[in-house]
Protein backbone atom coordinates (compact mmCIF):
# COMPACT_ATOMS: atom_id res chain seq x y z
CA UNK A 1 0.00 0.00 0.00
CA UNK A 2 1.22 3.77 -0.60
CA UNK A 3 2.52 5.68 1.84
CA UNK A 4 -0.14 8.11 2.67
CA UNK A 5 -0.64 10.65 5.12
CA UNK A 6 -3.37 10.71 8.22
CA UNK A 7 -4.70 13.77 6.63
CA UNK A 8 -5.11 11.50 3.71
CA UNK A 9 -6.29 8.49 5.31
CA UNK A 10 -9.06 10.98 7.67
CA UNK A 11 -10.23 12.12 4.44
CA UNK A 12 -10.95 8.79 2.95
CA UNK A 13 -12.28 7.19 5.88
CA UNK A 14 -14.24 10.65 6.48
CA UNK A 15 -16.05 9.99 3.07
CA UNK A 16 -16.38 6.76 3.00
CA UNK A 17 -18.42 6.95 6.16
CA UNK A 18 -20.56 9.76 4.55
CA UNK A 19 -21.22 7.22 1.31
CA UNK A 20 -22.15 4.30 3.75
CA UNK A 21 -24.42 5.96 6.07
CA UNK A 22 -26.41 7.68 3.03
CA UNK A 23 -26.56 4.04 2.13
CA UNK A 24 -28.04 3.06 5.27
CA UNK A 25 -30.31 5.49 5.19
CA UNK A 26 -31.98 5.87 2.04
CA UNK A 27 -32.32 1.64 2.52
CA UNK A 28 -33.87 1.49 5.65
CA UNK A 29 -36.41 4.24 5.09
CA UNK A 30 -37.71 2.08 1.82
CA UNK A 31 -37.09 -1.33 3.65
CA UNK A 32 -41.25 -0.89 3.48
CA UNK A 33 -42.65 -0.28 0.29
CA UNK A 34 -45.84 0.08 -1.43
CA UNK A 35 -45.00 -2.90 -3.39
CA UNK A 36 -44.41 -5.30 -0.11
CA UNK A 37 -48.41 -3.91 0.65
CA UNK A 38 -49.94 -7.09 -1.25
CA UNK A 39 -48.59 -10.03 0.85
CA UNK A 40 -49.27 -7.82 4.30
CA UNK A 41 -52.99 -7.47 3.41
CA UNK A 42 -53.49 -11.18 2.01
CA UNK A 43 -52.10 -11.92 5.47
CA UNK A 44 -54.03 -9.50 7.71
CA UNK A 45 -57.50 -10.84 5.87
CA UNK A 46 -56.53 -14.60 7.22
CA UNK A 47 -56.89 -13.15 10.87
CA UNK A 48 -60.41 -14.24 11.97
CA UNK A 49 -61.00 -16.29 9.32
CA UNK A 50 -63.58 -16.18 6.44
CA UNK A 51 -65.71 -13.97 8.31
CA UNK A 52 -62.96 -10.87 7.99
CA UNK A 53 -62.11 -10.08 11.66
CA UNK A 54 -60.33 -7.30 10.39
CA UNK A 55 -60.97 -3.82 8.17
CA UNK A 56 -57.93 -2.15 6.62
CA UNK A 57 -57.93 0.84 4.87
CA UNK A 58 -55.39 3.30 3.31
CA UNK A 59 -55.78 6.92 2.60
CA UNK A 60 -53.95 9.05 0.62
CA UNK A 61 -54.45 12.23 -1.66
CA UNK A 62 -53.85 12.47 -5.43
CA UNK A 63 -51.51 15.90 -3.89
CA UNK A 64 -49.09 13.68 -2.70
CA UNK A 65 -49.26 10.81 -5.42
CA UNK A 66 -48.30 13.45 -7.90
CA UNK A 67 -45.63 14.86 -5.62
CA UNK A 68 -43.85 11.07 -5.70
CA UNK A 69 -43.80 10.07 -9.67
CA UNK A 70 -41.87 7.10 -8.10
CA UNK A 71 -44.43 5.94 -6.12
CA UNK A 72 -43.79 2.66 -5.83
CA UNK A 73 -40.73 3.04 -4.57
CA UNK A 74 -41.28 5.69 -1.62
CA UNK A 75 -41.34 4.17 1.57
CA UNK A 76 -45.14 3.59 2.42
CA UNK A 77 -45.23 5.76 5.37
CA UNK A 78 -44.26 8.87 3.40
CA UNK A 79 -47.36 8.41 1.34
CA UNK A 80 -50.21 6.87 2.54
CA UNK A 81 -51.92 6.68 5.96
CA UNK A 82 -53.28 3.05 6.77
CA UNK A 83 -55.34 1.97 9.64
CA UNK A 84 -56.71 -1.26 10.82
CA UNK A 85 -60.40 -1.89 12.54
CA UNK A 86 -61.61 -4.77 14.10
CA UNK B 1 -12.71 6.99 14.53
CA UNK B 2 -11.45 3.46 13.86
CA UNK B 3 -8.37 2.30 16.55
CA UNK B 4 -5.08 0.89 16.02
CA UNK B 5 -6.37 -2.48 16.67
CA UNK B 6 -9.60 -2.47 14.52
CA UNK B 7 -7.14 -1.42 11.76
CA UNK B 8 -4.31 -4.03 11.61
CA UNK B 9 -7.65 -6.40 12.05
CA UNK B 10 -9.00 -5.03 8.58
CA UNK B 11 -5.84 -5.08 7.01
CA UNK B 12 -5.06 -8.80 8.76
CA UNK B 13 -8.54 -9.62 6.38
CA UNK B 14 -7.24 -8.32 3.16
CA UNK B 15 -3.48 -9.28 3.38
CA UNK B 16 -4.08 -12.90 5.38
CA UNK B 17 -7.42 -14.42 4.89
CA UNK B 18 -8.30 -12.45 1.07
CA UNK B 19 -5.15 -11.79 0.09
CA UNK B 20 -6.50 -8.73 -2.24
CA UNK B 21 -5.00 -7.85 -5.17
CA UNK B 22 -5.67 -4.50 -7.16
CA UNK B 23 -6.97 -6.30 -10.25
CA UNK B 24 -9.24 -8.09 -8.00
CA UNK B 25 -12.96 -6.30 -7.81
CA UNK B 26 -14.39 -6.77 -4.18
CA UNK B 27 -18.87 -6.59 -4.10
CA UNK B 28 -18.68 -6.01 -0.18
CA UNK B 29 -22.01 -7.05 0.85
CA UNK B 30 -23.49 -5.32 4.79
CA UNK B 31 -26.42 -5.17 6.65
CA UNK B 32 -27.25 -2.16 8.15
CA UNK B 33 -26.08 -3.34 11.82
CA UNK B 34 -22.56 -3.92 10.33
CA UNK B 35 -22.29 -0.55 8.32
CA UNK B 36 -18.93 0.18 10.61
CA UNK B 37 -17.39 -2.79 9.37
CA UNK B 38 -18.63 -1.84 5.81
CA UNK B 39 -16.67 2.09 6.13
CA UNK B 40 -13.41 0.12 7.94
CA UNK B 41 -12.70 -2.19 4.81
CA UNK B 42 -14.64 -0.18 2.02
CA UNK B 43 -11.95 2.46 3.12
CA UNK B 44 -9.05 -0.32 3.59
CA UNK B 45 -9.45 -1.37 -0.04
CA UNK B 46 -9.53 2.56 -1.07
CA UNK B 47 -6.32 3.08 0.64
CA UNK B 48 -5.18 0.25 -1.91
CA UNK B 49 -6.83 1.18 -4.83
CA UNK B 50 -8.85 -1.76 -5.14
CA UNK B 51 -12.49 -1.41 -6.77
CA UNK B 52 -14.73 -1.82 -3.95
CA UNK B 53 -18.92 -2.64 -4.59
CA UNK B 54 -20.93 -2.10 -1.67
CA UNK B 55 -24.53 -3.37 -1.52
CA UNK B 56 -26.74 -3.18 1.11
CA UNK B 57 -28.95 -6.15 2.06
CA UNK B 58 -32.09 -6.21 4.81
CA UNK B 59 -30.95 -9.56 7.01
CA UNK B 60 -32.96 -12.75 6.10
CA UNK B 61 -35.88 -11.35 3.80
CA UNK B 62 -34.87 -8.54 1.25
CA UNK B 63 -36.76 -8.72 -2.00
CA UNK B 64 -34.19 -6.19 -3.53
CA UNK B 65 -31.14 -8.14 -2.64
CA UNK B 66 -30.89 -10.04 -5.80
CA UNK B 67 -31.56 -7.43 -8.41
CA UNK B 68 -29.28 -5.16 -6.30
CA UNK B 69 -26.35 -7.79 -6.10
CA UNK B 70 -27.16 -8.40 -9.62
CA UNK B 71 -26.23 -4.74 -10.92
CA UNK B 72 -22.87 -4.73 -8.76
CA UNK B 73 -21.47 -8.00 -10.24
CA UNK B 74 -19.32 -7.31 -12.87
CA UNK B 75 -19.84 -9.81 -16.35
CA UNK B 76 -17.18 -12.57 -15.83
CA UNK B 77 -15.49 -11.63 -18.78
CA UNK B 78 -14.76 -8.42 -17.58
CA UNK B 79 -12.44 -9.85 -14.68
CA UNK B 80 -8.91 -9.28 -14.51
CA UNK B 81 -8.17 -10.45 -11.54
CA UNK B 82 -10.76 -12.20 -8.84
CA UNK B 83 -14.37 -11.63 -7.99
CA UNK B 84 -13.83 -11.22 -3.97
CA UNK B 85 -17.06 -11.23 -2.12
CA UNK B 86 -16.84 -9.88 1.68
CA UNK B 87 -20.10 -9.84 3.61
CA UNK B 88 -20.91 -8.69 7.27
CA UNK B 89 -23.75 -9.52 9.51
CA UNK B 90 -23.86 -8.97 13.14
CA UNK B 91 -26.28 -11.98 14.02
CA UNK B 92 -27.45 -13.58 10.73
CA UNK B 93 -26.38 -15.07 7.49
CA UNK B 94 -28.31 -14.08 4.71
CA UNK B 95 -29.24 -14.84 0.96
CA UNK B 96 -27.42 -17.56 0.60
CA UNK B 97 -29.09 -18.79 -2.06
CA UNK B 98 -29.40 -15.64 -3.87
CA UNK B 99 -25.56 -15.51 -3.24
CA UNK B 100 -24.80 -19.27 -5.05
CA UNK B 101 -26.88 -18.32 -7.60
CA UNK B 102 -26.02 -15.07 -8.76
CA UNK B 103 -21.66 -16.92 -8.33
CA UNK B 104 -22.92 -20.00 -10.55
CA UNK B 105 -21.79 -17.91 -13.62
CA UNK B 106 -18.25 -17.88 -12.93
CA UNK B 107 -15.33 -20.03 -12.86
CA UNK B 108 -15.09 -21.19 -8.80
CA UNK B 109 -11.48 -20.41 -9.00
CA UNK B 110 -12.18 -16.94 -10.27
CA UNK B 111 -14.11 -16.15 -6.80
CA UNK B 112 -13.91 -16.26 -3.34
CA UNK B 113 -15.97 -15.68 -1.09
CA UNK B 114 -15.95 -14.23 2.88
CA UNK B 115 -18.80 -14.04 5.40
CA UNK B 116 -18.29 -12.52 8.27
CA UNK B 117 -20.97 -13.03 11.06
CA UNK B 118 -20.81 -11.07 14.77
CA UNK B 119 -19.54 -8.32 12.78
CA UNK B 120 -17.99 -6.09 15.27
CA UNK B 121 -15.02 -3.84 16.32
CA UNK B 122 -13.56 -7.29 18.04
CA UNK B 123 -13.79 -9.09 15.21
CA UNK B 124 -11.18 -7.08 13.60
CA UNK B 125 -9.16 -6.24 16.61
CA UNK B 126 -9.16 -9.83 18.00
CA UNK B 127 -10.33 -12.52 15.62
CA UNK B 128 -9.08 -11.39 12.52
CA UNK B 129 -5.55 -10.21 14.17
CA UNK B 130 -4.59 -13.72 14.02
CA UNK B 131 -3.92 -15.51 10.57
CA UNK B 132 -5.72 -18.68 8.86
CA UNK B 133 -1.64 -20.23 8.71
CA UNK B 134 -1.93 -19.99 12.70
CA UNK B 135 -5.11 -20.84 12.42
CA UNK B 136 -4.21 -24.17 10.67
CA UNK B 137 -1.15 -24.98 12.34
CA UNK B 138 -3.36 -24.97 15.69
CA UNK B 139 -6.59 -26.91 14.47
CA UNK B 140 -3.97 -29.40 13.03
CA UNK B 141 -2.19 -30.08 16.49
CA UNK B 142 -5.71 -30.59 17.83
CA UNK B 143 -6.95 -32.96 15.25
CA UNK B 144 -3.19 -34.72 15.21
CA UNK B 145 -4.33 -35.93 18.42
CA UNK B 146 -7.94 -35.99 18.65
CA UNK B 147 -8.62 -37.91 15.42
CA UNK B 148 -7.07 -40.58 16.18
CA UNK B 149 -8.04 -40.50 19.66
CA UNK B 150 -11.03 -43.09 21.10
CA UNK B 151 -11.31 -41.63 24.53
CA UNK B 152 -11.21 -37.89 26.26
CA UNK B 153 -11.19 -36.43 29.41
CA UNK B 154 -11.77 -33.13 29.29
CA UNK B 155 -11.36 -31.08 32.46
CA UNK B 156 -11.33 -27.07 32.92
CA UNK B 157 -9.80 -25.13 35.88
CA UNK B 158 -13.91 -23.72 36.33
CA UNK B 159 -14.58 -27.70 37.53
CA UNK B 160 -15.08 -29.19 34.36
CA UNK B 161 -14.89 -33.01 34.36
CA UNK B 162 -16.01 -34.83 30.90
CA UNK B 163 -15.76 -38.52 29.72
CA UNK B 164 -16.19 -38.29 25.75
CA UNK B 165 -15.60 -40.99 23.50
CA UNK B 166 -14.81 -40.37 19.94
CA UNK B 167 -15.94 -41.96 16.75
CA UNK B 168 -14.08 -40.14 13.71
CA UNK B 169 -15.26 -42.98 11.44
CA UNK B 170 -18.57 -42.34 12.05
CA UNK B 171 -18.55 -38.66 13.14
CA UNK B 172 -16.61 -36.15 11.03
CA UNK B 173 -14.48 -33.18 12.33
CA UNK B 174 -14.74 -30.39 11.31
CA UNK B 175 -12.07 -27.82 11.01
CA UNK B 176 -12.55 -23.93 10.74
CA UNK B 177 -9.25 -22.16 9.76
CA UNK B 178 -10.11 -19.41 7.56
CA UNK B 179 -9.52 -21.27 4.32
CA UNK B 180 -11.93 -23.04 2.07
CA UNK B 181 -11.84 -24.93 -1.41
CA UNK B 182 -12.33 -23.10 -4.94
CA UNK B 183 -15.54 -22.58 -4.86
CA UNK B 184 -16.19 -22.47 -1.20
CA UNK B 185 -17.30 -19.92 1.56
CA UNK B 186 -15.02 -18.51 4.51
CA UNK B 187 -17.29 -18.21 7.68
CA UNK B 188 -15.25 -15.76 9.98
CA UNK B 189 -14.52 -15.24 12.61
CA UNK B 190 -11.98 -18.69 12.38
CA UNK B 191 -10.45 -20.94 14.79
CA UNK B 192 -12.09 -24.51 15.70
CA UNK B 193 -12.24 -27.18 15.48
CA UNK B 194 -15.53 -29.78 16.60
CA UNK B 195 -16.94 -33.25 16.06
CA UNK B 196 -20.16 -34.83 17.75
CA UNK B 197 -19.69 -36.83 20.94
CA UNK B 198 -20.51 -40.56 20.10
CA UNK B 199 -20.60 -40.73 23.52
CA UNK B 200 -20.08 -38.00 26.85
CA UNK B 201 -20.82 -37.67 30.62
CA UNK B 202 -19.82 -35.72 33.66
CA UNK B 203 -20.00 -31.83 34.66
CA UNK B 204 -19.72 -29.21 32.32
CA UNK B 205 -19.07 -25.98 33.77
CA UNK B 206 -19.14 -23.21 31.03
CA UNK B 207 -17.37 -19.44 32.77
CA UNK B 208 -17.32 -17.93 29.88
CA UNK B 209 -19.72 -17.28 27.69
CA UNK B 210 -22.76 -18.90 25.80
CA UNK B 211 -23.59 -17.93 21.82
CA UNK B 212 -27.28 -18.93 20.89
CA UNK B 213 -28.56 -19.26 17.22
CA UNK B 214 -30.88 -16.66 18.17
CA UNK B 215 -31.52 -13.36 18.09
CA UNK B 216 -30.91 -12.27 21.63
CA UNK B 217 -29.67 -8.61 23.26
CA UNK B 218 -28.56 -11.03 26.67
CA UNK B 219 -25.11 -10.08 27.95
CA UNK B 220 -23.35 -13.36 26.86
CA UNK B 221 -20.54 -13.44 29.11
CA UNK B 222 -21.13 -15.76 31.90
CA UNK B 223 -17.69 -15.24 33.97
CA UNK B 224 -19.65 -13.71 36.67
CA UNK B 225 -22.26 -16.48 36.87
CA UNK B 226 -20.67 -20.27 35.40
CA UNK B 227 -23.33 -22.36 34.05
CA UNK B 228 -23.06 -26.25 35.72
CA UNK B 229 -24.63 -28.74 33.33
CA UNK B 230 -24.45 -32.52 34.32
CA UNK B 231 -24.51 -34.77 31.20
CA UNK B 232 -25.64 -38.08 31.21
CA UNK B 233 -25.13 -40.40 28.37
CA UNK B 234 -25.41 -37.09 25.60
CA UNK B 235 -27.84 -35.38 27.35
CA UNK B 236 -28.12 -32.48 29.61
CA UNK B 237 -30.17 -34.06 32.79
CA UNK B 238 -29.71 -31.09 34.79
CA UNK B 239 -28.27 -27.54 34.81
CA UNK B 240 -27.60 -24.52 37.59
CA UNK B 241 -26.63 -20.72 37.17
CA UNK B 242 -26.35 -18.64 40.19
CA UNK B 243 -28.18 -15.55 38.21
CA UNK B 244 -31.87 -16.35 37.72
CA UNK B 245 -32.21 -14.44 34.46
CA UNK B 246 -29.26 -16.35 32.96
CA UNK B 247 -31.29 -19.64 34.27
CA UNK B 248 -34.54 -18.62 32.69
CA UNK B 249 -32.66 -18.19 29.32
CA UNK B 250 -31.15 -21.82 29.74
CA UNK B 251 -34.63 -22.94 30.74
CA UNK B 252 -35.90 -21.37 27.45
CA UNK B 253 -33.25 -22.63 25.48
CA UNK B 254 -33.02 -26.19 26.74
CA UNK B 255 -36.68 -26.88 26.32
CA UNK B 256 -36.88 -26.76 23.08
CA UNK B 257 -37.77 -30.31 21.39
CA UNK B 258 -34.13 -32.10 21.55
CA UNK B 259 -32.05 -29.35 22.69
CA UNK B 260 -30.93 -31.20 25.23
CA UNK B 261 -28.38 -33.36 23.89
CA UNK B 262 -24.85 -32.35 23.43
CA UNK B 263 -24.58 -31.63 19.59
CA UNK B 264 -21.29 -30.93 19.48
CA UNK B 265 -17.79 -30.93 21.10
CA UNK B 266 -15.59 -28.11 20.09
CA UNK B 267 -12.33 -26.67 20.79
CA UNK B 268 -11.49 -22.93 20.30
CA UNK B 269 -8.36 -21.96 19.13
CA UNK B 270 -8.09 -18.78 18.14
CA UNK B 271 -5.67 -17.10 20.00
CA UNK B 272 -6.42 -13.36 19.56
CA UNK B 273 -9.43 -13.85 21.23
CA UNK B 274 -8.63 -13.37 24.92
CA UNK B 275 -11.86 -11.97 27.10
CA UNK B 276 -15.87 -12.94 26.90
CA UNK B 277 -17.87 -9.92 24.97
CA UNK B 278 -21.34 -9.08 25.79
CA UNK B 279 -22.43 -9.45 22.21
CA UNK B 280 -24.12 -13.06 21.43
CA UNK B 281 -21.70 -14.35 18.99
CA UNK B 282 -19.00 -16.97 17.12
CA UNK B 283 -16.00 -14.76 18.34
CA UNK B 284 -16.51 -15.91 22.05
CA UNK B 285 -16.46 -20.16 20.72
CA UNK B 286 -13.37 -19.30 19.25
CA UNK B 287 -11.32 -18.32 22.24
CA UNK B 288 -8.97 -21.29 23.15
CA UNK B 289 -10.86 -23.66 25.16
CA UNK B 290 -13.82 -26.09 25.06
CA UNK B 291 -17.58 -25.52 24.37
CA UNK B 292 -20.31 -27.48 24.13
CA UNK B 293 -23.22 -27.23 21.71
CA UNK B 294 -26.82 -28.59 22.71
CA UNK B 295 -29.80 -28.87 20.48
CA UNK B 296 -28.52 -28.70 16.35
CA UNK B 297 -25.62 -31.31 16.02
CA UNK B 298 -23.27 -30.82 12.95
CA UNK B 299 -23.24 -33.90 11.26
CA UNK B 300 -25.07 -34.34 8.10
CA UNK B 301 -28.46 -35.15 8.10
CA UNK B 302 -29.47 -38.61 9.35
CA UNK B 303 -26.21 -39.51 10.72
CA UNK B 304 -27.09 -38.50 14.22
CA UNK B 305 -30.87 -39.04 14.09
CA UNK B 306 -32.24 -35.74 14.96
CA UNK B 307 -32.72 -32.45 14.15
CA UNK B 308 -32.84 -29.23 16.32
CA UNK B 309 -33.92 -25.97 15.84
CA UNK B 310 -31.78 -24.26 18.14
CA UNK B 311 -28.22 -24.51 18.84
CA UNK B 312 -26.81 -23.35 22.24
CA UNK B 313 -23.26 -22.78 22.71
CA UNK B 314 -21.72 -22.95 26.38
CA UNK B 315 -18.39 -22.29 26.50
CA UNK B 316 -15.63 -22.97 29.24
CA UNK B 317 -12.41 -20.82 29.72
CA UNK B 318 -9.14 -22.99 28.61
CA UNK B 319 -9.44 -26.98 29.30
CA UNK B 320 -7.24 -30.05 29.06
CA UNK B 321 -7.59 -33.01 27.24
CA UNK B 322 -6.49 -35.71 27.91
CA UNK B 323 -6.26 -38.15 24.93
CA UNK B 324 -6.53 -41.70 25.31
CA UNK B 325 -3.75 -43.21 27.51
CA UNK B 326 -1.49 -40.16 26.48
CA UNK B 327 0.40 -39.12 29.72
CA UNK B 328 0.60 -35.49 28.34
CA UNK B 329 -2.35 -33.59 27.70
CA UNK B 330 -3.38 -30.63 25.60
CA UNK B 331 -3.78 -27.56 26.99
CA UNK B 332 -6.03 -25.45 24.58
CA UNK B 333 -4.66 -22.24 25.67
CA UNK B 334 -0.87 -23.16 24.98
CA UNK B 335 -1.57 -25.39 21.76
CA UNK B 336 2.47 -26.16 20.02
CA UNK B 337 1.26 -25.16 16.39
CA UNK B 338 2.20 -28.24 14.45
CA UNK B 339 4.57 -28.25 11.43
CA UNK B 340 2.71 -30.80 9.42
CA UNK B 341 -0.26 -29.85 6.87
CA UNK B 342 -3.58 -29.91 8.18
CA UNK B 343 -5.26 -33.71 7.63
CA UNK B 344 -6.75 -34.04 4.65
CA UNK B 345 -9.83 -35.66 5.95
CA UNK B 346 -11.96 -33.38 8.36
CA UNK B 347 -14.63 -31.19 6.30
CA UNK B 348 -12.64 -28.09 5.24
CA UNK B 349 -15.45 -26.40 7.44
CA UNK B 350 -17.66 -23.29 6.80
CA UNK B 351 -17.77 -24.59 3.02
CA UNK B 352 -20.64 -23.71 0.94
CA UNK B 353 -21.07 -26.79 -1.67
CA UNK B 354 -21.24 -25.39 -5.09
CA UNK B 355 -24.38 -27.25 -5.59
CA UNK B 356 -26.18 -26.84 -2.25
CA UNK B 357 -24.49 -23.56 -1.02
CA UNK B 358 -25.32 -24.39 1.96
CA UNK B 359 -24.50 -23.20 5.88
CA UNK B 360 -22.27 -25.66 7.52
CA UNK B 361 -20.66 -23.89 10.31
CA UNK B 362 -20.21 -26.23 13.29
CA UNK B 363 -21.87 -23.91 15.42
CA UNK B 364 -25.23 -22.48 14.17
CA UNK B 365 -25.57 -19.61 12.23
CA UNK B 366 -29.04 -17.73 12.07
CA UNK B 367 -30.06 -18.66 8.23
CA UNK B 368 -33.45 -17.34 6.60
CA UNK B 369 -34.47 -20.44 7.25
CA UNK B 370 -33.16 -20.94 11.28
CA UNK B 371 -34.95 -17.97 12.82
CA UNK B 372 -35.94 -18.83 16.28
CA UNK B 373 -38.37 -17.34 18.49
CA UNK B 374 -36.45 -17.76 21.39
CA UNK B 375 -36.54 -16.80 23.86
CA UNK B 376 -39.64 -14.33 22.83
CA UNK B 377 -38.45 -11.58 25.38
CA UNK B 378 -35.05 -11.26 23.91
CA UNK B 379 -36.10 -10.95 20.30
CA UNK B 380 -35.55 -8.10 18.37
CA UNK B 381 -37.47 -8.90 14.84
CA UNK B 382 -39.50 -11.57 13.84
Amino acid sequence: MADLSSEQMRTIIERVTAQVSQEVTSNDATGFVIADIHPHVAEFGKVGGASGAWKISYETTSAAVAAKPDAAKVSSAQLWKISYET
Amino acid sequence: MIDSRVWQGVESLLDHYVDVRTEDVVILLYSSDSSESAIWVSAALELRHVPVRRVWMAPLHDDGFRERLTLALPPPAELTGRLVVLTFERDTMSHTRTLATALAKYDSHRYTVFRAISASASLFSDALRVSPEELSARNTALLERCMVAEHLRITTEGGTDLNVTIDTERFHWISNRGTARPGGVVVLPAGEVATFPAFICGVFVADFAFNVNALTERDARLQDHPVTVWIEAGRAVKYQCDDLATSQFLEECLQTHCAYNVGELGFGTNIGIRNAIPMNSHINERRPGVHLGFGQHNQDPGIVGYQCAIHLDLIARGGTIWVDSDLVPLDLENVAPSSQRHPTDPRDEDVFSPESFEANDCCGILTGDGLQPLPRSDLRCS
